[in-house]
């Protein structure tokens, strides 16, 4: 696990998530946590596995979007902590409560062709993948 | 304006004056095919119900027009002020209500509150969205837009937020699919017997559960498809619906609250809290029982979430601010054209 509380995060690509000083811990991080403060923290989930909480196969997909899209919310686990986070499924042979782990992609899709503007967001992130 | 007639031919060479059979007038928004596009969808529904209600454009002190994306949609915006204009309403105060997919709620809810506060003593609502020029991929990721950043990046969509909590409730309801089905039978079922209604044919459980897939384990007929339309509500103190009719509906309960944006922070993912809290709220206010009542309102694009809850809640008996209603609804425009999501 890696805790940052300061501006030396690494070069490789991170599912943080924030934690407030409550105890609780949030994917994506917002300027006021459940606490109604500042976040304190961050946790890399990418060194995590997780469990499907749910999933779905979409098979409507809007431009720039694989079709289907295979999207799970998953829930890590952080030292007792629940947090969930939302994201493509490799494929779709997953079951809830199946372990899997987050790998990486440099773009979940194409981000000139949808309506948002693709320079008000970041555009990698990771699929999610199970677990042998 | 042209004016039936017999004409007289004009062998002379040169400029006719006057309108043409065969001219195309192509700056008269009046000549455009009725409903087509958010400003004729509005104005009709607006127009109806001022007549319906018999109360003149004049006497609107507020009109607001609950609309999530004729910008992004359309590339219409003002819509509020247009459709003032239109109507000739001027100089009423007006407003747009954006509320996402529970932009109607929000409406009736401003609407409420203008004419409690005493800010307005006549408000029409307007709601109207015209979607159905666009792929069924462009219009979803329009709505789709109104997703974080972090969810957006993932192609998700308002369907498959759908078929992420359906799949979980019935999994930990231990629900029959089946069960989600009969809903999308029985709202079928109620269309028919209205006459505004989108679609007026009645659909079996074994239509329902043989359609294309959405967003697994939802199907086609578990949504509402994209589409055009409008509805218009007037609102007015009681006082003053009972000088225009003897049948009206008085709004006893309203309220909205919100829930965490980012889908997958809710507690439960099954529990809609903006609705329980908005429930909560609106049944105190009319001092009802939620397993008495027989009216509830509900914003959502799947059956799945309105098996689970809604947004924006009104709960009619007592009188706050009515509206006039000689018949169910004073009017309610509905489907243009019909473009189901592509499976």
């Amino acid at each position: 696990m890696t805790d940052q509380n300061d501006d030396t995060a690494s070069e490789e690509p991170e599912l943080t998530a924030y934690r407030y000083s409550d105890g609780s811990i949030t994917y994506p991080g917002h300027p006021r946590g459940p606490d109604g403060k500042e976040p304190v923290g961050t946790v890399d989930l990418s060194e995590y596995t997780a469990e499907v909480v749910t999933w779905t196969t979409s098979t409507a997909t809007p431009p720039g979007v694989r079709q289907p899209n295979h999207l799970a919310i998953v829930e890590f686990d952080v030292d007792g902590r629940p947090v969930r986070a939302l994201g493509q499924l490799e494929d779709g042979n997953v079951a809830i409560g199946d372990t899997v782990e987050p790998v990486h992609v440099d773009e979940l899709r194409d981000p000139e062709v949808g309506i948002r503007e693709p320079a008000s967001q970041s555009w990698d992130g990771f699929r999610f993948r199970p677990v042998e | 304006m042209f004016r039936e007639g017999k004409r007289v031919s004009d062998p002379r060479p040169g400029p006719r004056y006057g309108p043409s059979r065969n001219r195309r007038r192509v700056d008269d928004p009046l000549r455009r095919p009725r409903g087509e596009w958010l400003r004729d969808l509005l104005a009709e529904a607006g127009a109806d119900c001022l007549d319906d209600a018999g109360v003149d454009a004049d006497a609107v002190d507020h009109l607001y027009v609950s609309n999530m994306a004729s910008g992004e949609l359309e590339g219409q915006t003002g819509a509020p002020n247009m459709l003032a204009h239109d109507l000739a309403a001027q100089p009423a105060y007006t407003a747009r209500i954006d509320q996402t997919s529970s932009s109607g709620g929000a409406g009736i809810y401003a609407a409420w509150q203008s004419v409690a506060s005493e800010a307005s003593e006549m408000t029409l609502l307007v709601g109207g969205e015209k979607m159905t020029h666009k792929t069924t991929g462009e219009a979803t990721d329009v709505i789709a837009s109104l997703t974080h950043p972090v969810e957006y990046k993932h192609g998700v969509t308002l369907p498959s937020f759908a078929g992420l909590t359906a799949r979980l409730y019935l999994d930990e309801y231990d629900a029959p699919r089946e069960s989600l089905g009969k809903v999308a039978v029985k709202n079928h079922r109620n269309g028919v017997d209205n006459p505004k209604a989108q679609f007026r044919k009645a659909v079996d459980l074994e239509t329902v559960l043989d359609s294309p897939i959405v967003a697994d384990p939802l199907r086609l007929y578990d949504f509402c498809p994209i589409t055009d339309g409008s509805a218009a509500l007037l609102f007015c103190p009681e006082s003053v619906a009972r000088e225009l009719t003897d049948e009206y509906v008085v709004v006893s309960g309203v309220a909205g609250a919100t829930d965490t944006h980012v889908v997958h922070e809710r507690a439960d993912p099954t529990t809609m809290r903006g609705v329980v809290e908005s429930s909560d709220q609106a049944y105190a206010m009319a001092d009802r029982d939620p397993k008495i009542s027989t009216s509830r309102s509900s914003t959502t694009c799947s059956r799945s979430s309105s098996s689970c809850s809604s947004r924006t809640s009104a709960s009619p008996r007592r009188a706050r601010a009515g509206r006039r209603s000689r018949k169910a609804v004073p009017n309610a425009t509905a489907t243009c054209r019909s473009t189901l999501p592509a499976a």
